[in-house]
């Protein structure tokens, strides 16, 4: 070997050596794996919803004669829509409630229903919970009629859906309604 | 240095030189494969737990206090967007009308779609002799920009399909 071709050989050595790049690896790896962690939150993220709550309501079902001595029809409860059910009317300006009655047969009497106005244009849950409960208590010692625990919400069409929903669950908070039946109109 | 010498000493160079070349690792192979690899395991992982139905629908439910949601039901995401009501659902379904429709007829789809779920939903109660109150139930994610009268052809469907229990979304804020 003549002494240009170790000489090359040192020099390509050096150079080996000074271009080591060993720790390429370790960081490379470590990207890797701190790219997957990101990725996984993100998409775990994304994908994993809040927490979520309900507020219920019912459609009326007709009622059907159904064979009385089954076990099944004894576990089934059920409420029922009389004429006595409340009813609240919920429009732009104001609460109005009374029974069903007042709604539709005796719909021109002044003195079945009530109203409880919005203030500021925000509807005041609390004074119709407490006039609906007053009244509730009233009409069972005047007349002996007592709550099922149903009731029925007529919202006007402009009212904003976050009100109407407000509304149902403050009413079932309230403990006189179990059920809340959201009705369309009147025709 | 006479020509043999010359020609041995240059290709003995280009030698050390490909040797060289040869020698040096290439430390970057394995990396391609092992990125799309545990892509598709992370990716696979998240799908198989299934994704949020809410993505991709733009509603904005009402934040408020209220019981909570349990998993199961038909989920409807309803919200307002060029002038049309869109209905999504959580199998990525999607009905539209027009915001002021009246026609029974645009609501067609919908109530199908919604007898159809009811029909599945009879059906497994069937083989599996148990029924549950909350996988028959709807639950409607209402935007908080809609109007009342825009939630009727949701409930006019509903009571078509003969869905009686159905309820409101909500966000809870702790």
């Amino acid at each position: 070997m003549t002494a240009s071709m170790t000489l090359q050989s040192k020099i390509s050595k050096t150079k080996k050596r000074l271009s080591d790049t060993s720790w390429y690896l370790p960081i490379i790896i470590l990207a890797s794996i701190g790219l997957m962690v990101t990725l996984s939150f993100l998409l775990r993220a994304t994908s994993m919803a809040g927490k979520y709550g309900i507020v219920t309501s019912e459609i009326p079902l007709v009622s059907v004669p159904f064979d009385q001595s089954s076990e099944v029809g004894n576990t089934i409860n059920t409420l029922t829509v009389e004429t006595t059910t409340p009813v609240i009317v919920l429009t732009k300006n104001r609460f109005i409630f009374g029974d069903l009655d007042a709604f539709t047969t005796n719909i021109d009497s002044l003195r079945n229903k009530f109203s409880v106005s919005h203030v500021d244009g925000a509807p005041d849950l609390l004074n119709l919970i407490k006039d609906i409960e007053k009244w509730l208590f009233g009409r069972a010692s005047r007349s002996n009629i007592s709550s099922q625990g149903l009731g029925i919400l007529i919202p006007q069409g402009e009212i904003p859906t976050p009100i109407v929903i407000q509304t149902i669950q403050s009413l079932k908070a309230s403990k006189h309604f179990e059920k809340i039946v959201l009705g369309s109109g009147f025709q | 240095m006479n020509n043999k010498q010359l020609f041995a000493e240059n290709w003995q160079t280009c030698l050390f030189r490909i040797k060289d070349r040869l020698e040096i690792p290439i430390q970057w192979y394995p990396f391609p494969a092992m990125i799309g690899f545990m892509l598709v395991m992370i990716l696979g992982g998240h799908l198989l737990t299934d994704l949020n139905p809410r993505l991709g629908a733009r509603v904005q439910v009402i934040p408020l206090e209220s019981d909570r949601l349990p998993d199961g039901g038909i989920w409807l995401g309803v919200y307002e967007k060029d002038e049309e009501i869109h209905v999504i659902t959580s199998d990525r379904k999607k009905f539209s009308w027009a915001q002021n429709s009246v026609d029974i007829e645009n609501f067609e789809p919908l109530i199908r779609y919604l007898k159809l779920k009811t029909l599945e939903e009879a059906e497994s109660t069937v083989i599996k002799m148990k029924s549950s109150a909350i996988t028959s139930r709807a639950v409607i994610a209402v935007d908080q920009h809609l109007k009342y009268v825009h939630l009727r052809p949701i409930l006019y469907s509903l009571a078509k399909a003969n869905i009686s229990r159905y309820g409101f979304e909500t966000r809870i804020i702790n």
